[in-house]
C-alpha cells in the first residue's frame, strides 16, 4: 500500500483549509429583507451602513471588555472602602455576572451569525496557521544555534558537527523554500521531502496545494498566495461574486451579503477538497 | 436575591454545567467544520464560563464574609472571631468549597490559555477548548451531586460556627494549598493541548511549542506547593522531619515526578522527532495522576494524616479517571499510525482500536473477578487493577503493531536513537528513573489495598521504608541529571567525553576520598548505620546499602555541581572569546554575582536561556538532595531542665530560663524561654510554647521555636511545663543541611523563571534587551529574596519580643497527637492502633483514645531502656504479626524488590544499546532522518539552493536576538 493510497484514506477526516480562511460575513436573510423595506436599494449605501453598524458593534464590545472588569474593580474598592467588605464583593461579583452575560450574548449572537467578527480575524487565523511553518523553520534554526554554541562550549567535535549541521541545514532549506514557494508548482523532489516532513493537511494549508496527493495544480494562477482579507470586497477563489455588487458571497448564498441582491446558480460550487488556492 | 443566596449559588454551579456544555458542544463544532466564526463563539463562550465561575466564587466569599451559616460549609469552616483573611482561606480549607476552587483557578487557566492562544493554533484550539470544558463539568457535576458548597444546613442558620482547624491556621496553609492547586489545575493545560493534538492528528512540536510554558508553569508550582507543605509540616507538625510519605503528599509528588520526565522528553522530540508515543502518553499520565491523587485524597480509599472527609465523591473521581483513561487509550491507539511514523491507513487504525480493546477487554474483566473472588467491593477492584491493564494494554498493542507491520512490510520513519553515548539516551534513562520512582511511590501508596486484596490485610509502610526503597532509583536518577549533559545530541565522540567527564570525576573521586577521611571528624561521618528494618538477611543487607547513603548523596552533588560549574564556565569562556558583545551592566556584577548572572542569562537565545535555565534548576535539585543527605545525621535528645539549668546538645548549649505566660483573647501561651549558645557563643533564644485555645481547652497545640543556621537548625518542641516547679520537659532536634533544601527551592524557581523567560517578538527584541534582562534579574531576586523570608515567617501566632534571634526563629503550631522524638516516632509508625474502632491506621496518626494509651504505654516502656526491636517484639507478641508495619511476609519482601527492577530495566536499556553501539559504533556516521526517507539531500534536488543557503544564514545571525 502506498503512502499516497493512506493518505487518501485519510481525506475525510482532513477538512478543507479553504474553509477557515475567508470566513463568510452573511447578514440573516430578515436583515436583508429589513434593508429591502426601509429601501436601501443602493448596493454601496448598503455596504457602508453595514460596516459602520459592524464597526459600531465592535466598539461596544471593545468598551465593555475594559469597561466592565475595570468599572468592577474600581467599585468594589470603592464600596469596600467606604462600607464593608462583603458588599463590596457583591459589587464585584455584580460585575463577573455582567460580563457573563454580555460574553454569553456575544458569543450566541457569533454564533447566529448577527454579531460581526473581529476585524481581520480570519485573516490573522489563517495567517498564523500559515506561521505553523514558520514556527517548524525557527524550531530548525534554533537547533542549529544550538549545534554552533555545543561547538563553541566544546561539546561536539568538528566532524559530529559538519554532518549534524549538514541534516539540519537540509531541513531549515526545505522549509524556506515551502514558505517562499507557498503555492507554486513544488518540484517533485522538493514535494517528496516536504511530504516526509509534515502530515497531509498541514502541507496542504501551508503551500495551498494537496502534494501528498501527487497532483499538480492545473493552473499556476490557481494556486497563488492565498489572500486572506476576508472584509475587503474582492474576488475569493471559491466563492462566487454578486452579479450587482461584486462581492464575493458563499457559494450556496442565495443572496448577496452586502447588497441584498439574488444570486445566480450560474457560478461553479468549488472542489469541497482541495487547498485554499 | 440575599435571602436566597444559597439557592442562587446552586443555580450559578447549575449555570456553569449548562453554558461549560454549550462551548464545549460549539468548540466541536467549530472543530469539525473549521469555521472561524463557531471559533469566536466558543471562545466567547470560554470567557463566559471563566467570568460565571468567579461570579460562583466571590458569592462564597461573600457568604463567608458576612458570616451566612445557612450554608453549611460556610458554618463549619469559619466562625464570627476568624479575621477577614482567615475567612478568605477558608473558601479552599474544606472539600465542597475546595472543589470549587480548583474550579476557580482551572478558569483562571482557562481565561490565560484561551488569551495566549489568540488566533495561534486554530486547528487545535477548538479540541483544547472543548477539553477544558469537559473538567469543569466534571467539576460542576460533582458540586451539583455530591459536594456543594452552597447546600443549607437542615436545622437552620447557626448563631456561631466551627471555625477553622488550629492546623490550618498558619502561614504556608494559607498560600500551600493554593500552590499546589495551581500547580495540579495547571496540568490539565498541556492535556487539553496533548488531547487537541491526538484529535486532529497534529502530533508535530505544534502542541509542544504552545503548551511549553504552560507546562514549566505547572511543574513549578507542583515544585512550590510541595516545598510549601514541606515547610509546614517541618514548622507545624512538631515532629521535627519534613515529609512523611503520606498518601496526600505523595499524591502531590507523583505528577511533579511525571511533569520533570515530560519536559525532558520533549526536549527529545523537539530535536530528534523521537518518543511522541512517550511525551503524550506523559502528559496523560500526569493529568491523570493530578485526579488519582485528589480521589485518593477525597475518597477516603487511602487512609492519610491529613485526608478530607469520607464521601461519595470518590465514586465521581473514579467514573472520571475511568473516562479519561478510555478517551486518552482510543486516542492513542487511533493515531498509533502517526504516532509512530508509520503511514496512517484505516486498517493500521482498526488494528490498533480493536487489538487494544480486545486485550482491555479480555484483561480488566479477568483482573477484576480475580479480585471479586477475594471479596473486593467494585470500587477497589477497578482501582487496583487499571495499572495491570494499563501495561497490558501496552505490551499487547505493541505486539499487534510489530506484527502488523512486519506482515504489510511497512517501514517505520520513526528515527532512532544513534548512540548510548548520547543526551536522548541519558534522558530516556533518566524519564525511567523518574516513572519509576512514581510508579514505586503509587505501588506504595496504593499497597494498603493492594494488600487487602491479596493478604485480606489492610497493610501500610512507613517513611523508612519508602526511603530505603526509593533511594537507590533516586540516587541513579541524581546521578544520570548530572551525566546527560556531559554528552551531546545524537551521539559523543570519545575526545568529547574524556574532556567533558574528567573535571566532575575528579572534583567527585576528590570529595569522596575527603568525606571518607574528615566527614566524621566534623559531625558528617560519610558511613552512617541504622537500625535494620527487619532482621532478617534481606533487612540487613538493604541496611548496609542505606548506610552508604550519605557518602553517595555528597559525592553526587559534588559530581553534579561540578558539571553545572563547567557548563557555565565553558559558556562564559565561549562568550569571551567569540567577543560576544555583553550588554550586562558591570553595576550588576558589582552588586554581588547574582544580579549579573541572572542578567546574562536572561540575555541568551531562547535554546540558551532553556539549557542554563535548566541547569540553575538542576543545581537547586542538587542543593535539595544535599538537604536530603542531611537527615542522616540527625540529633535528637528529650530532656528536663530546672529554671537555670542547661543541657548540651552537640554543639549547642541550651540554658533554660524559665516559663512564661501570655494570654490574648482567644488562648492562653505557655513559653518556655531558653538561651542558647553554639561552641561557647550565644547565638540567640528561643522560646517553644503550649497554646491552650478557648474553643478547644483539652487539646493544647504546641509551638516549634528554631534557630535556623547554614549547617543545621535547632529545632526545639515543649513537651510540658509544671505550673508548680517551673520544670519543663522538652525535645531538641538538630536538624543538619535542612536550610539548603529551602535554598535548593529557590535556585529552582529561579532557574525555572529564565526557562519561562518570554520570547522577544523580532521588532521589539532589540529595543527592549536592556529593560527585559534587568526585570529578568530584579525579579529573580526580589522574589527569591521573598520566598527566602518565608521560613522566618512567625505566621499568625503570638511572637514574643523576647524570642528574637541573630539567626532567625519560626515559631508555629503542631496538632494534638504528641510525639516527643524520633525514637517514638519511629516506634509509633512501625506499630498499628488495634482499637477496632479505626482502619488500623499507624500509632503515629491515629488519634483515637486507645492510640493515646498505647502511645503513653510505650512511652513507658521507652524509658525503660528498651529497644525498638524489643518493644516491636512484645507488641506483636500482644496483637499479632499484623500489629507491626510492615510485616515480615513474603508480599512486603517483593515489594522490596522494585527498585532493583527498576534499576534492571535501566541496565537493559544500557545493554541493548551498547550492542547497538558496538555494531556501528559511537562515532560512526549518522544518517538523518530525512536523508533517510529522501536518500538526497534537498540542495542537491534545488537549483536555488545558494539563495537559499545565504537566507540561511542570513536568519541564524538574526534569530532570537
Amino acid at each position: 500500500m502506498s503512502q499516497d493510497q493512506d493518505s487518501k484514506e485519510e481525506a475525510p477526516e482532513k477538512p478543507s483549509a479553504a474553509k477557515i480562511a475567508p470566513e463568510e460575513q452573511q447578514a440573516k436573510p430578515q436583515e436583508r429583507a429589513k434593508q429591502r423595506e426601509k429601501g436601501v436599494d443602493d448596493p454601496k449605501r448598503a455596504i457602508d451602513e453595514k460596516r459602520e453598524a459592524d464597526e459600531l458593534e465592535r466598539k461596544i464590545a471593545r468598551l465593555l471588555s475594559m469597561g466592565i472588569p475595570i468599572g468592577s474593580v474600581i467599585g468594589f474598592v470603592v464600596v469596600s472602602v467606604m462600607t464593608n467588605l462583603s458588599l463590596g464583593l457583591l459589587v464585584l461579583a455584580g460585575g463577573a455576572m455582567l460580563g457573563t452575560i454580555s460574553l454569553f450574548w456575544s458569543s450566541v449572537r457569533t454564533l447566529g451569525g448577527d454579531a460581526p467578527l473581529p476585524e481581520g480575524l480570519a485573516a490573522r487565523v489563517f495567517a498564523n496557521e500559515v506561521d505553523a511553518l514558520e514556527e517548524e523553520k525557527r524550531a530548525t534554526l534554533r537547533i542549529l544555534k544550538d549545534l554552533e554554541h555545543e561547538r563553541a562550549v566544546g561539546k561536539i567535535d568538528e566532524f559530529d558537527y559538519a554532518e549534524l549541521v549538514k541534516h539540519y541545514r537540509a531541513n531549515a532549506m526545505a522549509l524556506m523554500q515551502a514558505l517562499d514557494a507557498r503555492g507554486e508548482v513544488f518540484s517533485g523532489d522538493l514535494k517528496k521531502h516536504l511530504a516526509n516532513l509534515f502530515p497531509r493537511d498541514t502541507l496542504t494549508l501551508l503551500v495551498g496545494e494537496d502534494l501528498a496527493s501527487g497532483e499538480e495544480p492545473k493552473d499556476k494562477s490557481d494556486s497563488s498566495k492565498p489572500e486572506p482579507a476576508v472584509n475587503e470586497p474582492q474576488a475569493v477563489a471559491g466563492r462566487v461574486d454578486c452579479s450587482s455588487c461584486k462581492t464575493p458571497n458563499e457559494p450556496d448564498a442565495v443572496f448577496c451579503k452586502s447588497c441584498g441582491a439574488k444570486m445566480g446558480n450560474e457560478s461553479p460550487r468549488p472542489e469541497e477538497t482541495g487547498g485554499a488556492s | 436575591m440575599l435571602t436566597s443566596l444559597p439557592l442562587y449559588g446552586t443555580a450559578l454551579i447549575l449555570a456553569t454545567m449548562v453554558l461549560a456544555g454549550y462551548t464545549f458542544f460549539i468548540s466541536v463544532l467549530a472543530g469539525s467544520r473549521n469555521s472561524v466564526r463557531d471559533l469566536q463563539a466558543a471562545r466567547l463562550g470560554a470567557y463566559g464560563t471563566v467570568a460565571l465561575i468567579v461570579t460562583t466564587v466571590l458569592l462564597l466569599a461573600y457568604a463567608f464574609v458576612s458570616h451566612d451559616f445557612r450554608i453549611r460549609y460556610v458554618a463549619a469552616h469559619s466562625d464570627r472571631s476568624m479575621p477577614t483573611y482567615y475567612l478568605l482561606t477558608a473558601l479552599w480549607g474544606g472539600q465542597d468549597g475546595s472543589l470549587l476552587w480548583w474550579m476557580f483557578l482551572l478558569s483562571v487557566y482557562i481565561a490565560a490559555c484561551v488569551k495566549s492562544l489568540g488566533t495561534r493554533v486554530a486547528r487545535l484550539q477548538p479540541y483544547i477548548i472543548a477539553t477544558l470544558m469537559v473538567v469543569v463539568m466534571f467539576f460542576t457535576v460533582l458540586m451539583t451531586f455530591s459536594a456543594n458548597p452552597f447546600s443549607t444546613s437542615i436545622s437552620g442558620a447557626r448563631a456561631d460556627g466551627d471555625g477553622i482547624n488550629p492546623l490550618l491556621q498558619n502561614f504556608y496553609m494559607i498560600i500551600h494549598p493554593p500552590s499546589l492547586y495551581i500547580g495540579f489545575v495547571g496540568c490539565t493545560i498541556p492535556f487539553a493541548y496533548a488531547i487537541a493534538a491526538l484529535v486532529t492528528g497534529r502530533l508535530g512540536i505544534e502542541w509542544i511549542a504552545a503548551s511549553r510554558r504552560f507546562a514549566l508553569f505547572a511543574w513549578l508550582f507542583l515544585g512550590i506547593g510541595n516545598a510549601l507543605g514541606m515547610l509546614w509540616a517541618y514548622e507545624e507538625l512538631g515532629w521535627g522531619g519534613y515529609w512523611a510519605w503520606d498518601p496526600v503528599e505523595n499524591a502531590a509528588f507523583m505528577p511533579f515526578l511525571s511533569m520533570s520526565a515530560f519536559l525532558h522528553s520533549v526536549m527529545i522530540q523537539e530535536r530528534r522527532g523521537l518518543f511522541k508515543v512517550w511525551n503524550v502518553a506523559l502528559i496523560c499520565i500526569t493529568f491523570f495522576m493530578t485526579i488519582l491523587g485528589t480521589f485518593l485524597t477525597r475518597s477516603g480509599l487511602i487512609a492519610s494524616v491529613h485526608a478530607f472527609a469520607q464521601s461519595s465523591i470518590g465514586t465521581y473521581f473514579l467514573y472520571f479517571l475511568g473516562i479519561i483513561a478510555s478517551v486518552t487509550v482510543s486516542l492513542i491507539l487511533y493515531r498509533w499510525p502517526e504516532l509512530r511514523d508509520l503511514p496512517p491507513s484505516t486498517k493500521l487504525r482498526r488494528a490498533a482500536l480493536l487489538g487494544g480493546w480486545t486485550i482491555i477487554g479480555i484483561t480488566a474483566p479477568t483482573f477484576f473477578l480475580m479480585s471479586r473472588n477475594v471479596g473486593l467491593d467494585p470500587i477497589k477492584a477497578v482501582a487496583t487493577t487499571s495499572a495491570l491493564c494499563a501495561f497490558s494494554v501496552y505490551a499487547g498493542v505493541e505486539l499487534v503493531y510489530r506484527r502488523l507491520t512486519r506482515e504489510l512490510a511497512l517501514v517505520s520513519r520513526l528515527p532512532r536513537i544513534d548512540s548510548f553515548l548520547s543526551r536522548e539516551f541519558t534522558f530516556m534513562l533518566n524519564n525511567w528513573g523518574l516513572l519509576s520512582i512514581m510508579g514505586i511511590i503509587l505501588i506504595l501508596t496504593l499497597f494498603p489495598k493492594i494488600s487487602e486484596i491479596t493478604t485480606g490485610d489492610t497493610q501500610s509502610f512507613t517513611p523508612p521504608a519508602y526511603n530505603t526503597l526509593i533511594q537507590p532509583v533516586a540516587l541513579l536518577v541524581f546521578f544520570l541529571m548530572g551525566a546527560g549533559t556531559l554528552f551531546g545530541w545524537s551521539k559523543t565522540s570519545e575526545s568529547s567525553l574524556k574532556k567533558a567527564w574528567r573535571l566532575p570525576l575528579i572534583v567527585t573521586g576528590s570529595v569522596v576520598v575527603l568525606h571518607l577521611v574528615l566527614g566524621s571528624k566534623f559531625g558528617y561521618p560519610a558511613i552512617v548505620w541504622a537500625p535494620p528494618i527487619w532482621d532478617t538477611a534481606f533487612g540487613r543487607a538493604m541496611r548496609v546499602y542505606n548506610a552508604i547513603t550519605p557518602l553517595l548523596g555528597v559525592g553526587l552533588f559534588a559530581f553534579n555541581a561540578a558539571v553545572i560549574g563547567q557548563e557555565f564556565n565553558s559558556l562564559f569562556r565561549a562568550r569571551r572569546n567569540a567577543k560576544t558583545e555583553s550588554t550586562t551592566p558591570k553595576v550588576l556584577w558589582y552588586a554581588g554575582i547574582l544580579p549579573g548572572f541572572f542578567y546574562t542569562l536572561t540575555e541568551l537565545s531562547l535554546a540558551g536561556r532553556r539549557r542554563y535555565g535548566g541547569y540553575v534548576v538542576h543545581f537547586g535539585i542538587a542543593l535539595i538532595m544535599l538537604g536530603f543527605t542531611g537527615k542522616s545525621w540527625t540529633i535528637d535528645r528529650e530532656t528536663t531542665l530546672s529554671p537555670g539549668q542547661s543541657v548540651q546538645v552537640d554543639a549547642y548549649e541550651l540554658t533554660y530560663k524559665g516559663p512564661r505566660m501570655e494570654v490574648d483573647t482567644s488562648k492562653r501561651m505557655v513559653f518556655a524561654d531558653l538561651s542558647v549558645a553554639k561552641n561557647g557563643k550565644h547565638v540567640g533564644n528561643v522560646s517553644p510554647a503550649k497554646f491552650i485555645y478557648k474553643k478547644s481547652p483539652d487539646s493544647p497545640t504546641t509551638e516549634v521555636a528554631m534557630l535556623h543556621s547554614i549547617a543545621d537548625d535547632l529545632y526545639v518542641v515543649i513537651g510540658n511545663v509544671n505550673a508548680q516547679t517551673k520544670i519543663a520537659s522538652l525535645q531538641i532536634h538538630i536538624n543538619p543541611l535542612v536550610g539548603w533544601i529551602w535554598f535548593g527551592f529557590l535556585v529552582l524557581i529561579m532557574g525555572s523563571f529564565v526557562c519561562m523567560w518570554p520570547e522577544p517578538l523580532a521588532e521589539e527584541a532589540r529595543a527592549w534587551r536592556f529593560v527585559r534582562g534587568f526585570a529578568g534579574a530584579t525579579a529573580s531576586i526580589v522574589f527569591g529574596v521573598m520566598l527566602a523570608t518565608l521560613p522566618h515567617h512567625t505566621a499568625f501566632a503570638q511572637t514574643p519580643e523576647s524570642a528574637g534571634s541573630k539567626m532567625g526563629v519560626a515559631l508555629d503550631h503542631t496538632g494534638t497527637i504528641h510525639i516527643d522524638n524520633e525514637t517514638e516516632n519511629e516506634i509509633f509508625r512501625s506499630l498499628k492502633c488495634m482499637c477496632g474502632g479505626c482502619p488500623k491506621e499507624p500509632l503515629s496518626s491515629c488519634a483515637c483514645g486507645n492510640a493515646e494509651d498505647m502511645r503513653n504505654t510505650l512511652r513507658e516502656k521507652i524509658r525503660a531502656g528498651k529497644t525498638r526491636a524489643t518493644i516491636l517484639a512484645e507488641y506483636e507478641a500482644e496483637f499479632g504479626k499484623i500489629a507491626v508495619i510492615p510485616a515480615d511476609s513474603w508480599a512486603n519482601r517483593s515489594i522490596y524488590l522494585l527498585p532493583f527492577v527498576a534499576i534492571a530495566g535501566s541496565a537493559a536499556f544500557v545493554v541493548k544499546f551498547m550492542k547497538r553501539g558496538t555494531k556501528s559504533g559511537p562515532g560512526a556516521n549518522t544518517i538523518t532522518p530525512t536523508d533517510t526517507k529522501d536518500g538526497a539531500s534537498p540542495q542537491d534536488n534545488t537549483r536555488e539552493s545558494a539563495k537559499f543557503e545565504k537566507a540561511l544564514d542570513d536568519e541564524l545571525k538574526d534569530l532570537d536576538k
